[in-house]
């Protein structure tokens, strides 16, 4: 019996007419093709998940930094580390509103918390809370033509916590006097301790950043603390600025004493 | 409970498996149908490589719009693959701009020739290799009066043509195959 054309072809078998077919490898792409939707629900979830890891890398990588900054006190920071500081606080500000005080050419001058460290985490912010803030007694007079941000960065290590690195950033204003804020534990009772890890002093205008740490000279952080918290008399020098605000390339040493009752830097 | 789908060939299960995309049962239809539908693919489409762009733009299409067919019984499934591969490849050689040699003469053509005479005793691997040399015209208006069964009218409705130039396509398609059999028969 003839067999039509149809059934000719259906018996037909494809090895016979394409050999090279895989039919394996085109399911494969066919495959690959059918699923993306559940393969993007995964991407999803992966980028998610390498956000996390970067940013949580990025965190240690930055608390790393804030306690073992190499020294650097004698002479003006380098410009890595200007760049280091002014993109260290651009964060937004994490705990309180600026606050703000009137210099004696009228200008205002703030004052902004920045928590830097990785290990603040959501749940050790509440307990940096209870560490108040606190002023320190001596006035602190910006003797220089340009502005400043002084950043007192300090490491809370409170009992069943991860220890956190808070910044406590006060703006300057030229001939502006204002007495400088930062943290300390609570009262005798306090669960918690709190360390002096870095001072930053940044000139504003050029984002040039004196960086004083444990073993910066001839001052360390602690050394600038005690003195602007009016713990010592001091007469030091912090380190030296490559430029003024203009820029210029004019070395200005940066020199802070208290001896005659309000510190002054100049 | 997973389901062991390799045992199970009722394909209203399968197509109510592959409304939920599941791969097994995605997987299980492709291995039925692939090769038909290959074959189907090489003899509207001659170049090997368009042929399998067209195959898988074909199950793609009928995975993804699984939602929209009904099972209606055996059979049904291959009949809708069938279609929406036709639709494919009538899409690729659109692509490919299509044309219709000689679609503008007015010559009366007879409807009643099925074009199963002139590939009678042909192999498949053979009608394959004719059909393969067609102009694409000739090629589409063939296989779908011949193999897929249309009738001119729906030629030209799906082609976007005349009823005429159809029946012309037909015809000059039957004449070439015939021409080309012939010398093949005499130089075999």
């Amino acid at each position: 019996m003839k067999k039509s054309l149809n059934e000719r072809m259906d018996e037909a078998s494809l090895k016979e007419l394409m050999p090279d077919f895989d039919k394996g490898a085109e399911w494969a792409k066919l495959s690959a093709k059918l699923q993306p939707a559940k393969r993007r629900k995964v991407l999803t979830w992966q980028r998610a998940a390498a956000v996390l890891l970067l940013v949580a890398a990025a965190s240690f990588f930055l608390l790393l930094a804030t306690g073992n900054k190499p020294e650097n006190a004698t002479m003006a920071a380098d410009a890595q580390a200007r760049n280091w500081a002014s993109d260290m606080m651009q964060p937004v500000p994490a705990m309180s509103s600026p606050e703000a005080q009137i210099n004696s050419t009228g200008q205002e001058a703030s004052t902004a918390e920045y928590v830097t460290g990785v290990t603040a985490s959501v749940a050790s912010v509440p307990q940096l809370q209870h560490n108040e803030s606190h002023r320190t007694k001596e006035f602190v007079c910006n003797g220089t033509p340009c502005p400043l941000e002084i950043c007192i960065i300090q490491t809370i290590y409170c009992k069943n916590q991860q220890p956190a690195a808070i910044a406590t950033c006060n703006t300057l204003e030229p001939d502006q006097a204002r007495q400088l804020k930062y943290k300390a534990p609570n009262g005798a009772g306090a669960q918690c301790n709190v360390t002096v890890d870095e001072i930053r002093i940044k000139r504003v205008t050029t984002g040039e950043t004196i960086v004083l740490n444990a073993h910066s000279k001839p001052s360390t952080a602690q050394d600038l603390f005690n003195c602007i918290t009016g713990k010592e008399k001091c007469d030091l020098l912090a380190g030296i600025f490559e430029s003024d605000c203009n820029n210029q390339q004019t070395n200005r040493g940066l020199k802070i004493d208290n001896n005659c009752g309000s510190l002054i830097m100049q | 409970m997973r389901v062991d789908l390799s045992n199970i060939t009722d394909e209203a299960y399968l197509v109510k498996c592959c409304k939920n995309n599941e791969p097994a049962a995605q997987h299980f239809l492709y291995n039925k149908y692939v090769e038909d539908m290959m074959i189907l693919c090489l003899r509207y489409v001659p170049d090997a490589e368009d042929a399998k762009e067209v195959l898988m733009d074909g199950f793609l299409s009928f995975f993804k719009n699984m939602e929209q067919f009904s099972y209606q019984g055996a059979g049904s499934v291959k009949a809708w693959l069938k279609k929406i591969m036709v639709n494919c490849c009538l899409m690729n050689l659109r692509k490919r701009k299509m044309t219709f040699a000689g679609s503008g003469d007015l010559v009366q053509y007879e409807d009643t020739a099925t074009g199963e005479d002139v590939l009678d005793n042909l192999a498949a691997k053979d009608i394959m290799k004719q059909l393969q040399q067609l102009p694409d015209g000739y090629r589409m208006v063939f296989n779908l009066y011949a193999f897929e069964g249309l009738n001119h009218r729906e030629i030209a409705e799906l082609l976007q043509i005349t009823e005429g130039t159809s029946k012309s396509q037909l015809h000059r398609a039957r004449a070439m195959l015939k021409e080309r059999i012939g010398e093949t028969r005499v130089n075999g």
